[in-house]
């Protein structure tokens, strides 16, 4: 059964932001032809705005779903998000104003821009562009996820070809405002998401508790042994160093992603940025906020409630949110509570396949296809491939299980991390060479998938034996150590031999942060 | 906005403010701090509340780094007519 009202106030935002979608072509009006322009919204975002692409895209829809869902399904475990988020804001705090005033002053659009200049590398360049490409896909496919749960939530049957429309004509919308618009569009519509999911939260957090006896009520319901971490004994350290180390990893990984970059590229100044790192944990205690609902969809018992069942069914635990506001919602909020979570899909998906596009046209495209692209030829691969990035994404989520998605999106962490050492290093040091860099790279990348594989792909969590004493952690930070240190031996072997080392396009100059004009 | 000023440098200044920001680092990766159930705040378990309660923290710490690094606005930049 169709739930009708609900249905109608989602219905009513996703009109509203469609047209504010293709509105946003018009917003501090450029040349779109400039990939500079469609590409990075002119890099002039001051911190409001900035503020609400970080937020919107940082926190996307998958994470609304899944962070409460691990929460309630594993226990403490999956308050990791929650650490995670705190320990980003200093790190970009430090880096990522560096990353932006080089960009500016080159003209730079990706982050393998960067490391190209940097290294004098192409094949460097490449590899940074590709882990970028390669792990965004299944993040934008994870997006539609988020929609698939609320669209099925509304009582539609998202089988078959008939359950399948709803998602294609959302995507093909984005799609079309996202070629016209360009990173302009979900600047836009990141406001409305953010102040949905705002509101959504607040009423979730007045209501819920409440009806269910308060915080300790609620916290009585869970699992006494999920409560809290798995404390080490004599022969693990057990969840401890999980926890840690899925906290650090997630966090240096995070700002790596070309969808993050390309929203850090769009601010109109360092300072931009900074201010920023000190505004956006109010997102972090949204998130921390979400991730208890994991508890409150626990105490409440949705899962055991028959007229949720079939969808428990379908959709496992990713349900157990929008279980949780049909339950304690009026109709009309819960079309707020899912608009906020499908709009929450749409800002992320269209920032990636701009940021995936951006990459594949720099530095792909142009150094390996067409040499001597104009401006006006640059935007258009870059639209066109924006496009073909979503098509892809929907074709993955409709054409294969949902677990494929799952699982490269786990594996894309493990990899994107690895471009760690060429872009956050190399905005501080060239000591490390090129080939030490790619071979760390391609080291690192072999020992992640290698351990993932070795997981069966069903979590990220491996454990290392050190002097016989088991130490559980993020394969994403054991790979990344294995990479830093085949850099660091490459890079002295290249040195002892005495092979000549690429040049670098840039100067110390170049990378002092200027102050905004 | 406009009239915000670069540094001759326009480096940042200050830079010994920025180790605050290992602080963060330091309280939430330590695992042991914080897991255990007592304290109870508000019916929440120590692990959750003393996490929640570093998002604030570090939110603080940040802005104050913020604060004290932002560049110095000592040389205004003068454009022919621009009001004073």
């Amino acid at each position: 059964m169709m739930n009708s009202t609900a249905t109608f106030v989602f219905v009513l935002f996703f009109i509203g932001v469609t047209i504010l979608g293709f509105v946003a072509a018009h917003w501090r009006k450029a040349d779109l032809g400039q990939l500079d322009e469609w590409g990075l919204g002119g890099r002039r975002f001051g911190t409001i705005v900035t503020w609400f692409l970080l937020g919107g895209d940082l926190y996307t829809a998958y994470t609304f779903v899944a962070v409460p869902a691990l929460v309630f399904g594993a226990g403490a475990t999956g308050f990791f998000a929650l650490p995670y988020t705190i320990l980003i804001y200093p790190f970009a705090f430090v880096v990522f104003p560096k990353l932006w005033a080089i960009s500016k002053k080159f003209g730079y659009v990706t982050a393998a821009d960067f490391v190209h200049a940097r290294y004098n590398s192409r094949m460097l360049a490449l590899a940074i562009a590709v882990t970028g490409i390669v792990a965004t896909m299944p993040y934008i496919a994870l997006q539609l996820v988020g929609i698939e749960v609320v669209i099925g939530a509304l009582g539609f049957d998202t089988t078959g070809f008939v359950g399948d429309l709803p998602l294609i004509i959302a995507f093909a919308i984005l799609a079309a405002y996202t070629y016209t618009s360009g990173l302009r569009a979900p600047a836009m519509i990141a406001v409305v998401k953010d102040v949905l999911i705002y509101i959504t939260i607040i009423a979730a957090m007045i209501i819920i508790p409440a009806q269910l006896g308060g915080f300790g009520a609620i916290f009585s319901h869970v699992d006494p042994a999920k409560i809290l971490l798995k404390a080490p004994d004599a022969s693990s350290l057990n969840g401890y160093s999980a926890y840690a180390t899925l906290a650090v990893g997630s966090a240096l990984a995070l700002f790596l992603y070309p969808h993050s970059v390309t929203a850090v590229l769009s601010s109109k100044s360092g300072n931009t940025i900074r201010r920023n790192m000190a505004l956006l944990p109010a997102y972090s205690l949204v998130l921390g906020l979400l991730a208890l609902l994991g508890y409150m969809a626990l105490a409440s018992g949705v899962k055991d409630m028959p007229e949720f069942a079939p969808y428990f069914k379908a959709y496992g635990s990713n349900f157990a949110v929008p279980a949780l506001f049909l339950h304690f919602f009026p109709s009309w909020f819960v079309g707020v509570a899912f608009a906020a979570i499908g709009i929450g899909a749409l800002v992320p998906a269209a920032i990636m396949s701009i940021a995936a596009a951006n990459l594949y046209t720099r530095n792909v495209h142009r150094e390996f296809v067409n040499t001597k692209m104009t401006p006006e030829q640059e935007t258009n691969v870059a639209k066109l491939v924006s496009l073909l990035v979503k098509v892809g994404a929907v074709v993955f989520i409709l054409a294969l299980p949902l677990t494929y998605a799952i699982q490269l999106q786990l594996l894309g962490g493990i990899w994107i991390i690895q471009t760690l050492p060429a872009l956050v290093l190399g905005l501080y040091t060239r000591v490390l060479d090129h080939r030490g860099l790619l071979l760390g790279w391609a080291v690192g990348i072999a020992t992640g998938t290698w351990m993932a594989v070795s997981l069966k792909l069903a979590g990220s969590i491996f454990t290392i034996h050190l002097f016989g004493y088991a130490i559980p952690g993020y394969a994403a930070v054991w790979a990344l150590i294995v990479n830093l240190v085949v850099s660091i031996v490459v890079s002295v072997l290249v040195r002892v031999i005495g092979l000549k080392r690429s040049d670098d396009r840039t100067s110390p100059e170049d990378y002092l942060d200027v102050a905004e004009t | 906005m406009a009239q915000e000023a670069v540094t001759a440098t326009g480096q940042v200044r200050n830079k010994q403010w920025l180790w605050l920001l290992v602080l963060p680092w330091i309280g939430v990766v330590w695992v042991p701090f914080y897991n255990k159930i007592e304290p109870v705040l508000w019916g929440f378990p120590f692990f959750y509340w003393y996490q929640l309660l570093w998002v604030l923290i570090s939110a603080a710490i940040t802005a104050v780094v913020y604060m004290k690094t932002k560049p110095i606005h000592d040389v205004p930049k003068l454009t022919p007519g621009s009001p004073r």
